[in-house]
């Protein structure tokens, strides 16, 4: 997954601390507004601000490298700065659940609760989705801006559909039960 | 014998001896109320029907004066029996629950602490103590508890299922049949169940017989039958607290609860129409009863197996130890033993003392492995009080449930919650004016007088429990 010629590399605080922390804030922002909300009384004052703020921390969460993977990859940033980059928000959310985690359990549990159970898995293997997506969108942009490279390579083309593959068996086969059954069986497997 | 011999019957009966013969009488009543089996349990051993739910909220049935929901049979079952208003389970949790309510102990002691913890063969379950003194003995429903169906002593029909971890499924839910696995599709589970309920109880309906039947209505995923589609489509959910309010569910510290997320309106209506359903299927059971002439001698008795949260204190499920997850509804009807039917009892019951009391009704005293309590004097209205608190006991059941191990006693003013390996803060909670325990009162003025006594309680069912333990 090689960049083009053509785009001119900036700064690493430009090509990729910017992009990757503003994302970051902004969660933190609205993860904050989130909980600020949920003291307010009157419950659709309540319900309307949470429905919105929920929505967006959705959006910010899962699809924020929407925004922030091609403009790493338009101000130069390397493969793997774009990817450092772009799972710098789901990593600290998943780490955000870990701490949540040990208010029940202990480190290495809630480890395996942070990466391995269905709503984490789902964020991480979706932004591999994503990001393989992306890296493909942008290919294609930039050859259209008359670079050079392939915009198909095996990589990012394979990795897309597993991705989605892996949504399904997470998510949508048997409405989620099976995989959480399975998570539950490696728990027991490595804890119990 | 010469003729100074004693006659074997007396024929002259002075009035001595009927007073000396009505003072027997009057000791052998008032001994009959202290050992139990000699009052109700008196007469001709009556038949049990013990149907257990699952998630059914103990605020959500038509009698208990919910806005809108339907549910005919079981307000029919309270106003002919008794009612518990303060029923509660000892662990919130599914297979805790149905452990402690089919052996009369507490999780700690059976040993099914969490859902992922396995039934001990050794536990002795109602069923078999009821077996001994000559019941026909029928387990049908959810079984729910970790590893594969156990070979329960003392049931002669034996019907559950495995699927999906014994936590069944709404529709096309394959059956274990006294031990064979049997396909069943197109069925509704709970409309099946009963029709298995009613085979059971026509064929035993000359012995005396104890029917388990446990459903997993109203447990989600919430699929009631599509006939009940429109059902409560437009009635308002302004009786939920505000969490419920919120589309997607509005829940407190980041947590997700998959199970209401996306729109907790259309899941909790769903919700409710299970329970609508579950009704039909009781009224079905109730029907039977009356049509073979079996309801004056039938004991039949309606409870969950924990409560539910429906956005109380930002969390749904159960787990956490706050009162509409902890309470369940109770009803006990049985025309031919309770006295003045359609009353509400105040006592503190628990899913424990559901074995006990069947025993004692079937004469037996209650064994000393159980922890339970008979409620028998309940049912008879005679003023003895129950207990005045009880333990109510969590453990981890990870993942994805971040609910720590909780420790918590409950009277009847106060639930006081703590947390153990956990830095959650204790909680104080004054449930006769906060019945769905959303005001915390630790830090304030008053809670300092109450929390000594709650603190002695704790320590004391926390000392017992650790001393089960070893």
């Amino acid at each position: 997954m090689q960049q083009t010629s053509v785009i001119k590399k900036q700064s690493l605080c430009r090509r990729m601390a910017i992009p990757s922390l503003a994302a970051v804030m902004v969660w933190m922002v609205l993860n904050t507004s989130y909980n600020i909300f949920t003291t307010i009384q009157d419950p659709g004052f309540y319900a309307t601000l949470t429905d919105i703020n929920w929505i967006l921390l959705v959006a910010v969460v899962g699809f924020s490298a929407v925004i922030t993977y091609p403009i790493m990859y338009f101000r130069g940033a390397s493969l793997p700065e774009r990817l450092i980059g772009a799972m710098a928000l789901p990593l600290a959310f998943c780490l955000k659940e870990m701490f949540r985690a040990t208010v029940a359990v202990s480190i290495p549990e809630a480890f395996f609760y942070a990466f391995f159970t269905s709503v984490q898995l789902l964020l991480l293997v979706g932004q591999v989705g994503l990001l393989s997506l992306m890296e493909l969108i942008c290919r294609k942009t930039a050859t259209s801006k008359k670079g050079v490279n392939k915009v198909l390579t095996p990589v990012p083309t394979l990795l897309f559909p597993m991705a989605l593959t892996a949504l399904y068996f997470i998510l949508i086969y048997d409405g989620g039960y099976a995989f959480h059954l399975k998570v539950k069986m490696v728990y027991r497997a490595l804890f119990l | 014998m010469g003729s100074k011999g004693k006659k074997l019957l007396p024929t002259h009966v002075s009035r001595r001896d009927i007073l000396k013969a009505a003072g027997y009488a009057t000791a052998a009543g008032m001994i009959g109320s202290f050992l139990p089996g000699l009052s109700l349990a008196g007469k001709k051993k009556p038949n049990i029907v013990f149907i257990l739910s699952d998630d059914h909220r103990f605020d959500h049935l038509g009698v208990t004066g919910h806005p809108w929901i339907k549910t005919p049979n079981l307000d029919r079952l309270a106003k002919e029996g008794v009612r518990f208003d303060n029923a509660f389970c000892t662990t919130s949790l599914c297979s805790p629950s149905r452990a402690s309510f089919l052996t009369g102990q507490y999780a700690h002691k059976h040993g099914v602490i969490n859902n992922l913890e396995q039934w001990n063969n050794q536990n002795v379950t109602v069923l078999e103590e009821l077996k001994k003194t000559g019941y026909k003995t029928g387990f049908i429903g959810k079984w729910h508890m970790p590893g594969s169906l156990p070979k329960l002593r003392g049931v002669d029909r034996f019907i559950s299922f495995t699927h999906k971890t014994g936590q069944g499924a709404h529709f096309d839910c394959p059956l274990v049949i006294d031990g064979k696995e049997t396909q069943r599709k197109g069925k509704y589970l709970a409309e099946d169940l009963t029709d298995f309920a009613l085979d059971f109880i026509r064929k035993e309906k000359e012995e005396p017989f104890c029917l388990y039947l446990a459903h997993k209505a109203p447990h989600g995923p919430f699929k009631p039958p599509k006939k009940l589609a429109d059902l409560y489509k437009d009635e308002p959910i302004d009786n939920l607290p505000k969490a419920a309010q919120a589309k997607y569910s509005g829940m407190v510290n980041g947590e997700i609860y998959g199970g209401m997320l996306w729109n907790v309106e259309k899941k909790y209506k769903k919700y409710c129409r299970l329970v609508t359903s579950l009704d039909e299927q009781i009224g079905r059971v109730l029907d039977e009863l009356d049509s073979l002439g079996l309801a004056e001698d039938t004991i039949v008795i309606y409870s969950t197996d924990n409560g539910y949260l429906m956005g109380d204190n930002g969390h749904f499920d159960k787990r956490w130890a706050y009162d509409p997850s902890l309470r369940i509804p109770f009803i006990v009807r049985y025309p031919a033993g309770i006295k003045t039917p359609g009353r509400v009892s105040h006592e503190m019951v628990l899913n424990i003392d559901l074995a006990p009391t069947l025993l004692n009704i079937a004469g037996q005293k209650t064994p000393g492995f159980m922890d339970g309590k008979s409620f028998l004097p309940m049912l008879e209205n005679r003023n003895e009080p129950l207990r005045e608190s009880f333990h109510y006991e969590f453990f981890v059941d990870f993942p994805p449930y971040l609910v720590p191990d909780i420790d918590a006693v409950r009277t009847r003013n106060y639930l006081y919650v703590t947390y153990n390996n956990s830095r959650m803060k204790p909680e104080l909670y004054d449930v006769v004016k906060d019945p769905y325990s959303r005001n915390n009162l630790m830090g304030t003025p008053g809670a300092n007088q109450v929390l000594a006594g709650l603190k002695t309680r704790l320590d004391a069912y926390v000392k017992e429990k650790r001393h089960a333990a070893n």
